[in-house]
């Protein structure tokens, strides 16, 4: 017989879906609306009510402030880390975030 | 001493039941007659009470089928305690249910699991049917009520679907109990009590299910985090004197089997820190006895087990009941 958790976790991704890129604006507290481009996000944890999502997004740096401010005022984020680039004018912002259990 | 809300007194006043549960702490079933004489238990009611005791909790065996049951129930409420009956609900209809209600403040059904999973550890297969069919009696009855879930090495994945029944048929409580190898658990399902992964599962899933019907259904898992023991020390380590304290706050659960033997904590505990027999002596003379010495055995246990279970660890859930009881017995076979 297997282990409940095997089962459990068997059962999770049978009834699982990818989260959407609008799934993870949601996660990180950002308005559907916002002006950025999310290149790469990680849903972690199992089961759900511990999942973790680490994101990476663009947006034009004249977002930047708005953007950090938002993501800033979430109790749940606890890593930002922000690339400013572009050439040959600096005006893209990369912005890695994690966000913790309950987003 | 123990980490409970409450002072309980766990009365078991049969061990004649109308099935023969894998699980069953007790090994009760339809062919045992082992009971407590109703005037016997009147009595420890009330000494309970003077100890300090709030709660009487009822169990068995299948206490419903315990003739004096409602009388036992009146006379704790009478005393100013709260009520609890443990049951398979196969029995409940409404003869029965009339004749308690207005005594009991919780009636705990046990299921464990989707019905096919119920019905093997029920070793019956009608079990979970006819407890279902009873539950609209339940509920007309104005009792609150709650389920008892027990989680075993093989069922955590069933935790949410039995939530959701508990929910959807109006139970107040959804309690998750570990199951202990004592009794005829102990021959029948060896091997089967969760182990640290699934405990840190349980855990994990009874707070996802606890947010998921928080305010509507109380969630209740008898498993604790080792961080909460090292937080909390006094709730499960007393260092103080018996003196003239109730025995109350030196031990709960403290229970009473159909044998009339009084122990510590759980069904079938060991002798060596059990307070004797009601058939020698009254609640209050054990007691006396037992502070003499059985209390400093009890403390010592106590504080072994602690040391050991709250320790940092890798998986850090554990079942503090189940811990004690495998602490004890080593002991005893060392002694």
């Amino acid at each position: 017989m297997s282990r409940g958790s095997d089962k459990l976790l068997a059962d999770l991704v049978k009834k699982g879906r990818q989260a959407s890129a609008q799934d993870v604006k949601s996660a990180l507290s950002l308005e559907p609306t916002t002006e950025i481009k999310i290149l790469n996000w990680h849903p972690r944890g199992l089961p759900p009510a511990l999942l973790e999502v680490e994101a990476i997004m663009e947006t034009p740096t004249q977002n930047l402030g708005s953007v950090v401010s938002r993501l800033a005022q979430s109790a749940q984020i606890r890593h930002i880390n922000i690339l400013v680039n572009g050439i040959p004018i600096p005006d893209i912002a990369q912005i890695t975030v994690i966000a913790e259990a309950g987003q | 001493m123990g980490p409970t809300n409450h002072y309980i007194i766990q009365i078991h006043p049969t061990r004649r039941c109308n099935l023969r549960c894998l699980h069953c702490y007790s090994s009760s079933g339809p062919e045992e007659r082992d009971q407590l004489p109703a005037a016997l238990l009147l009595q420890a009611i009330a000494d309970a009470r003077d100890e300090g005791y709030q709660v009487s909790s009822f169990s068995g065996g299948e206490p419903i089928l315990y003739p004096e049951l409602p009388a036992l129930l009146k006379h704790a409420r009478a005393n100013g305690m709260k009520t609890t009956v443990t049951s398979n609900g196969m029995l409940l209809d409404r003869r029965r249910l009339d004749a308690i209600a207005g005594f009991v403040n919780v009636l705990a059904i046990s299921l464990d699991g989707i019905p096919e999973s119920h019905n093997r550890m029920r070793a019956n297969d009608r079990a979970f049917d006819m407890m279902q069919s009873r539950l609209e009696g339940v509920r007309a009855s104005g009792i609150p009520f709650g389920f008892i879930f027990t989680l075993t090495q093989y069922n955590v994945n069933e935790l949410d679907w039995a939530a959701e029944f508990a929910f959807c048929e109006g139970a107040k409580l959804f309690q998750i109990h570990p199951l202990e190898e004592v009794g005829r658990a102990a021959n029948v399902l060896p091997g089967e009590s969760p182990d640290a992964i699934e405990s840190a599962y349980g855990f994990i899933e009874s707070e996802r299910i606890r947010k998921v019907y928080e305010g509507r259904m109380a969630v209740q898992l008898d498993l604790v985090h080792s961080q909460v023991m090292r937080e909390h020390r006094e709730r499960f380590v007393d260092d103080m004197d018996a003196g003239a304290r109730p025995l109350a706050e030196l031990v709960s659960p403290l229970v009473i089997e159909p044998t009339g033997r009084v122990a510590p904590f759980g069904y079938g505990f060991p002798d060596a820190y059990a307070l004797g027999s009601l058939y020698s002596a009254s609640i209050p003379e054990l007691a006396s006895a037992w502070r003499r010495a059985g209390w400093r055995r009890l403390q010592q246990l106590c504080r072994t087990t602690f040391d050991d279970a709250a320790a940092p660890r890798e998986l850090p859930v554990l079942n503090w009941w189940d811990q004690l009881t495998h602490h004890a017995q080593r002991a005893t076979i060392g002694a």
